[in-house]
């Protein structure tokens, strides 16, 4: 893995395959610990799928103890504006990579990253997909603007690429009629989506890196989280996507007793 | 095929892959034009896809009119009672044939019998899995009970098999909202389901021997393998009883009307 320091003092870590490429491109965002091992592992995992995948630092203007950032002991707020400043640096660093392919860009978020992508996606139009995993729809997510932030109400119709949503039925910070409520704001805006909501799984179930995320990871949803996942970058940046037609895409496995509708 | 008279004078046609079997068992439902060639096509297709398949001849009542109601100048209504009738004499039949397994039965409606299986389903007859082919939701199948046919409204609650409905974008008899409608009843009374709506598909799209330009070679295979699909998953217990499924997949214009006005 590659760490880089951009003209901002953003950090970015990045991975590719071999060859010249020019491979499709995939962001990755950390989770509220900022970018630990978990993060470079999402990096790895991407290139290899066949993408190059770079991991900017989001916290790089935090000024307190990174430690403490990383354990959970404090936490890291992001502005959407300067969200977007942070992209758009990125995305000329990658557009003079060579190997990486900026035309075909998706930017995933983890958690509190979570609704980041639909940040830039409803202020820029070099996003050509964006994923949601676990986070996004908290919530908070749909209260009122706060600390710099705007409500996802505001932002869906906003919104210029797909969307992938991946959820966990058990995630205990995302209610269940919270993603059938995403869910109908898109129809609502009549934006293309893909929803997978993974039985079983708790908040934040696909990390293996510490003992305290061992204790919330579920083999059995992870493989298939990343499948669907995959899927979508795969078809999202080879084009089958027609963005001429509005796309509904929603799979969700759950007990039959959950409260789900909104 | 196989022909045979059952007691109360409907005939059965039945194909079935070589081997002794017990095969899972698929009952064929004939459109609005009774057993004709396009169905007997699809009854052997479903045999060389791995199934004890059954075309029985739900019109048997009406012998009289058969040549009106297969050029499409006459038609047979069905009764609620009535299927029920003939569906139990069938089961009764299959029961009795050592190559069909009669505890793993999927059930497939076309256009006119589209809201049979759900009838069957609704009423206590076990369906591993109950197929509605662009049929089953039109207008009046949600208004009350004529002619001996009671309202889906009223079924839905009531079945308890999961549901695979397949949809055309342009089907001028099923309108869009009617397929969101749908969705939402299943979801309301938590009934597993898979939902297919196919872009630029018109109304009983499958149909190879139809001259006006309804027949979609391209939707017609993709829809075919998402069915067959879907049969193997519910006869292979593949669908728990303890998971609530939600499968919906659209691609429509982005500016159709598509969300229920209520």
């Amino acid at each position: 893995m590659k760490e880089e320091t951009l003209t901002s003092g953003m950090r970015v870590w990045s991975a590719q395959p071999e060859g010249p490429g020019p491979f499709p491109t995939v962001v990755i965002l950390h989770e509220r610990y900022g970018p630990v091992q978990y993060t470079f592992n999402n990096v790895n995992r991407m290139a290899q799928e066949g993408f190059a995948a770079f991991a900017p630092d989001m916290f790089h203007r935090h000024t307190g103890d990174r430690k403490r950032v990383e354990a959970a002991e404090d936490r890291a707020e992001l502005q959407d504006a300067l969200s977007v400043t942070d992209m758009d640096e990125l995305v000329d660093h990658i557009k003079g990579a060579g190997y990486a392919d900026a035309d075909r860009l998706i930017i995933a978020g983890y958690c509190q990253t979570g609704r980041t992508p639909m940040v830039v996606a409803s202020q820029r139009d070099y996003v050509t997909g964006a994923v949601i995993m676990h986070g996004g729809i908290y919530n908070w997510d749909f209260e009122t603007k706060e600390k710099g932030q705007e409500s996802i109400v505001g932002l869906i119709p906003q919104l210029s690429c797909p969307i992938f949503g991946g959820f966990g039925e058990l995630d205990e910070i995302i209610p269940l009629p919270n993603v059938w409520t995403f869910r109908r704001m898109l129809e609502e805006s009549r934006k293309s989506y893909d929803i997978q909501v993974f039985q079983g799984a708790v908040h934040s179930w696909m990390n293996t890196t510490t003992e305290a995320a061992l204790k919330r990871y579920r083999a059995e949803a992870t493989e298939p989280a990343w499948q669907a996942m995959l899927n979508f970058c795969r078809e999202i940046t080879s084009g089958a996507w027609d963005s001429e037609q509005l796309i509904c895409r929603f799979d969700s496995s759950v007990e039959p007793h959950r409260e789900f509708l909104p | 095929m196989h022909e045979e008279t059952l007691a109360s004078g409907m005939r059965v046609w039945s194909a079935h892959p070589e081997g002794p079997g017990p095969f899972p068992t698929f009952i064929m439902l004939h459109e609005r034009y009774g057993p004709v060639q396009h169905t007997f096509d699809q009854a052997q297709r479903i045999a060389d896809e791995g199934f004890a398949s059954f075309l029985p001849d739900f019109f048997h009542r009406q012998s009289d009119q058969r040549e009106a109601i297969a050029a499409g100048q006459s038609r047979g209504d069905l009764t609620d009672a009535d299927s029920l009738t003939d569906f139990d004499e069938l089961v009764g039949y299959i029961r009795g044939l050592a190559f069909a397994d009669a505890d793993r039965i999927v059930m497939a409606g076309f256009c006119q019998t589209g809201r049979t299986p759900l009838i069957l389903s609704a009423h206590g007859r076990h369906l591993s899995g109950a197929v509605v082919y662009h049929g089953g939701i039109y207008p009046r199948d949600f208004e009350p009970s004529e002619k001996g046919q009671e309202s889906v409204v009223s079924l839905i609650p009531r079945i308890s098999s999961p549901v695979f409905g397949a949809f055309g974008e342009l089907d001028h008899l099923v309108p869009l909202p009617n397929v969101w409608t749908f969705r939402h009843m299943l979801e309301q009374n938590r009934k597993s389901y898979q939902i297919h709506l196919f872009p630029g598909a018109p109304h009983a799209w499958m149909n190879n021997t139809a001259t006006d330009g309804r027949y979609k070679p391209e939707t017609t295979a993709q829809s075919w393998r998402l069915m067959v699909d879907f049969c193997r998953e519910v006869t292979s217990g593949a669908w728990k009883n303890d998971q609530l499924i939600c499968r919906f997949q659209s691609a429509i214009q982005p500016d159709s009307e598509f969300l229920p006005t209520t």
